[in-house]
């Protein structure tokens, strides 16, 4: 009695693929990437960029009408200063009230949009995160010049 | 022709298995007498390796540079940071300050203002400062430095290192921060 089907005489028609050196090479691979995996990603933020690699170069000259900005951290408020004219912005649940700040910063840009520079002060006692963000959002806000105030 | 099955004679009601032993002793006499090794499903296994290593792939960095975190330093995080470069590291904790792996300073529980002076970390900065200057006489020094601190420190700490880099010309300063998105309120 001839099975049915019809490939009475001929080989099967699928073929074993071997998979072994597939699976040997898949678990290397994974064994490389786990020990070499980055899982945090340590990056950097700068202060004062420019003026340190162009120390060397002449100072520009000083514009009388120019406007100092700067911004000094303090442990419950942040004041934002263009001049004379000083805004304060209180702290929101123990963190400065960074989307205020970044508004005003904003602000700034749309008035003096040549302008990268910034003075950074801050209060001795306030936590160094305070400094790292406010610099995070003036680098948002596109001042890219940030100095940092270590008196 | 195969034997008529056994009926069942005993009145009462019985529980009859899907599969009973004469069956079980055939699916058994198939496989194992005849030398067949039972089949393992690779396909689901090499699927799951192939989505690892698409995903560790992913996540592979070529450019990175070693960076030694302590174990009590949790870094700030920033959104618009910048790749960080090779450049000597100085660590900030509230017990004390290392440069590299050499511990170069003390952080007392109070300090004052005035009390701004680090010594050991300056004559550190001065020797690196002298050496990198000795390796390219032909180019100008960068200056370039790493500080990395807890987010908690106060500035008090920051500053006076700070300080004292700047005083030895090490002008460059970086922060290191982790790269986060959940930094904005």
């Amino acid at each position: 009695m001839s099975s049915g089907g019809g490939g009475g005489g001929k080989r099967g028609a699928n073929a074993e693929l071997n998979l072994v050196p597939y699976i040997d090479l898949l678990s290397t691979l994974i064994c490389f990437l786990l020990i070499t995996a980055v899982w945090e990603q340590i990056s950097a933020l700068s202060t004062n960029g420019s003026n340190a690699s162009s120390s060397e170069s002449a100072p520009a000259p000083i514009d009388p009408n120019r406007v100092d900005l700067s911004v000094s951290i303090f442990t419950d408020h942040v004041e934002a200063a263009a001049g004379s004219q000083k805004i304060k912005v209180e702290n929101i649940d123990g963190e400065p009230n960074y989307s205020e700040l970044l508004r005003i910063f904003d602000q700034w840009k749309n008035k003096w949009p040549t302008r990268s520079d910034v003075t950074l002060n801050s209060d001795s006692q306030a936590p160094y995160k305070y400094l790292v963000r406010m610099m995070d959002t003036l680098v948002e806000a596109h001042f890219d010049d940030v100095g940092v105030n270590t008196q | 022709m195969s034997k008529p099955r056994k009926s069942i004679t005993k009145l009462g009601f019985h529980i009859k298995p899907k599969y009973d032993l004469h069956n079980l002793r055939m699916i058994r006499n198939k496989t194992v007498n005849h030398g067949e090794a039972p089949d393992l499903p690779l396909v689901s296994l090499i699927d799951m390796f192939t989505i690892l290593v698409i995903f560790l792939l992913m996540n592979f960095s070529a450019t990175g540079e070693i960076f030694y975190i302590q174990k009590n330093v949790k870094l700030p995080e920033a959104k618009h940071a910048h790749p960080i470069a090779s450049a000597p590291l100085v660590t900030v904790t509230q017990s004390g300050i290392t440069l590299d792996t050499e511990r170069v300073g003390e952080n007392p529980a109070s300090l004052e203002e005035s009390d701004q002076k680090l010594p050991r970390l300056a004559a550190a900065l001065r020797d690196l400062k002298a050496q990198a200057t000795a390796e390219r006489p032909d180019q100008p020094f960068k200056g370039n430095i790493n500080i990395q601190a807890d987010e908690t420190t106060p500035l008090v700490y920051i500053k006076r290192v700070m300080q004292t880099c700047i005083q030895e010309g090490w002008t460059g300063i970086n922060f290191a921060v982790r790269e986060g998105d959940s930094v904005r309120q």
